[in-house]
């Protein structure tokens, strides 16, 4: 018990700065100038208000641009489409390995996006601990493609049972 | 326009004519329906001020006779702040719709209060908030600061290139009407924010999302025939913020006082990003 709160506490780290900051703003109404007196941890947080420039915007290390992120990810969701019916009438080791990456990438990328918005900010290692995470857990379904019965045919039997 | 926009102090002249008027409208009406009821309406109206120290921010309710007030919202501020209470802290220019000053938290929706009707409802009252999630400056007046530095960003301008400075003003810059109708339903923006400050993106990202309002203005110059730096300008939409924090929730275009569509805006400048000339992008980011 005693583990979990302190777990949740390290978790929550940034969403204190942003209750912090939430109450000074209950009192001051969030101008600038009374900002000045707030504590050092609710000024960073107060610093990290934009506008920032496009490099930081940007980021570094991208494997590719915004907008071919966006395209693949749009082909990914029409493929999609077509994959899933597929699935229930033709089952193969490769249709298994395919919708297990569409869904998975899918899946992926959509939570990525809802830390984007939400959390990234406030809690930025969310990301990376995601990303080892979302790794983590395709592993499992590629190897449980390979040594067991395969995802599409695990669906099956659950939904015979 | 922004200019303008300055924190509204009535001056004594024009309160002069404005009681003038009204009392002129009295007149009318009491000749035209000898007793006439009084339509007393209450107003809610979240009041602020920044300069007692430690002051928490609270609603505050007027009553005041419609009989006696013009039609719309922004009547009714001015007739509290005339006959009421002088301190209540508003902006507004032009009441038209047309400067973008006015734009506010009425009953739940971002609007222009000179162009929206008082709810005529007598037992319902009206709430009025500033735009939400902005810092606020005094009562119902934000902080645009951020808003305008973005629009400054996406250099809200025609850019030629191949020109110099002893060029400008030498030929015009022709448009066929086609290219022209274009910028139809875009250049007609009034910058007033409502629908940025109605967009759940911007309320968590504002600070690196640029926005309904400022990416319309945006395409706006991305599409215009005249400017050269089409490709330059999708170059600086390249992060995962700029544009792709937009989730088509279409807050926006429900919002819009001006009934434009920022909301189909951000999703042509999605649909250029797809095919457009990276080698830009590219040079744009070493440079
Ligand atoms: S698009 Fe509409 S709501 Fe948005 S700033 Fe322009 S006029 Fe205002
Ligand atoms: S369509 Fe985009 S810009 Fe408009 S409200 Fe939705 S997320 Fe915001
Ligand atoms: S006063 Fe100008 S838009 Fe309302």
């Amino acid at each position: 018990m005693a583990t979990t709160v302190q777990i949740l506490r390290c978790c929550t780290r940034g969403s204190r700065i942003l209750f912090q900051s939430a109450l000074l703003r209950n009192t001051s109404v969030g101008t600038k100038t009374t900002f000045g007196t707030s504590s050092a941890l609710t000024n960073v947080f107060e610093a990290r208000r934009g506008p920032f420039t496009p490099e930081e915007k940007r980021g570094k290390g991208h494997m590719m641009s915004a907008s071919t992120h966006w395209k693949v990810e749009r082909i990914l969701m029409i493929g999609m489409i077509p994959l899933m019916p597929a699935a229930l009438f033709y089952q193969s080791p490769f249709i298994d390995h395919a919708i297990c990456t569409a869904v998975f990438l899918h899946g992926y990328w959509g939570m990525d996006g809802v830390l984007t918005d939400y959390l990234e900010k406030f809690v930025p290692w969310v990301k990376p601990l995601w990303t080892v995470l979302s790794i983590i857990a395709f592993a499992g379904l590629v190897n449980f493609n390979y040594n067991d019965v395969g995802l599409c045919k695990a669906v099956q039997m659950l939904w015979s049972m | 326009m922004a200019a303008s926009r300055s924190v509204m102090k009535l001056s004594s002249a024009k309160t002069g004519l404005l009681q003038l008027c009204q009392h002129r409208t009295a007149q009318t009406a009491a000749a035209a329906a000898p007793s006439v009821q009084p339509r007393l309406k209450k107003f809610q109206i979240y009041r602020w001020d920044p300069d007692t120290k430690g002051a928490k921010p609270t609603m505050e309710t007027y009553e005041i006779d419609l009989n006696h007030c013009g039609p719309m919202v922004l009547d009714a501020l001015i007739k509290i702040k005339t006959d009421l209470d002088p301190t209540l802290t508003f902006r507004r220019s032009c009441r038209e719709g047309i400067c973008g000053s006015c734009s506010m938290n009425i009953n739940g929706t971002n609007t222009l209060a000179c162009i929206n009707k008082i709810d005529s409802n007598l037992n319902k009252g009206t709430k009025i908030y500033p735009l939400p999630h902005m810092y606020v400056v005094k009562d119902l007046v934000p902080d645009m600061s951020n808003f305008y530095a973005q629009y400054r960003s996406i250099e809200p301008f025609l850019k030629k290139k191949n020109t110099t400075e002893a060029d400008v003003g030498q030929t015009q810059y022709l448009q066929s009407t086609a290219d022209r109708a274009k910028l139809d339903g875009l250049y007609e923006c009034i910058l007033c924010a409502c629908c940025s400050t109605a967009c759940p993106s911007y309320w968590w990202n504002s600070d690196k999302y640029l926005g309904p309002a400022v990416l319309m203005q945006a395409y706006r110059w991305m599409i215009d025939s005249r400017d050269d730096f089409t490709d330059e300008r999708l170059a600086t939409m390249e992060d995962k913020f700029s544009v792709y924090r937009c989730h088509t929730i279409m807050n926006c275009t429900k919002t819009c006082p001006k009934g434009l569509n920022p909301g189909r805006a951000i999703g042509e400048i999605k649909k250029m990003l797809l095919s457009y000339n990276k080698d830009v992008a590219a040079k744009q980011a070493q440079a």
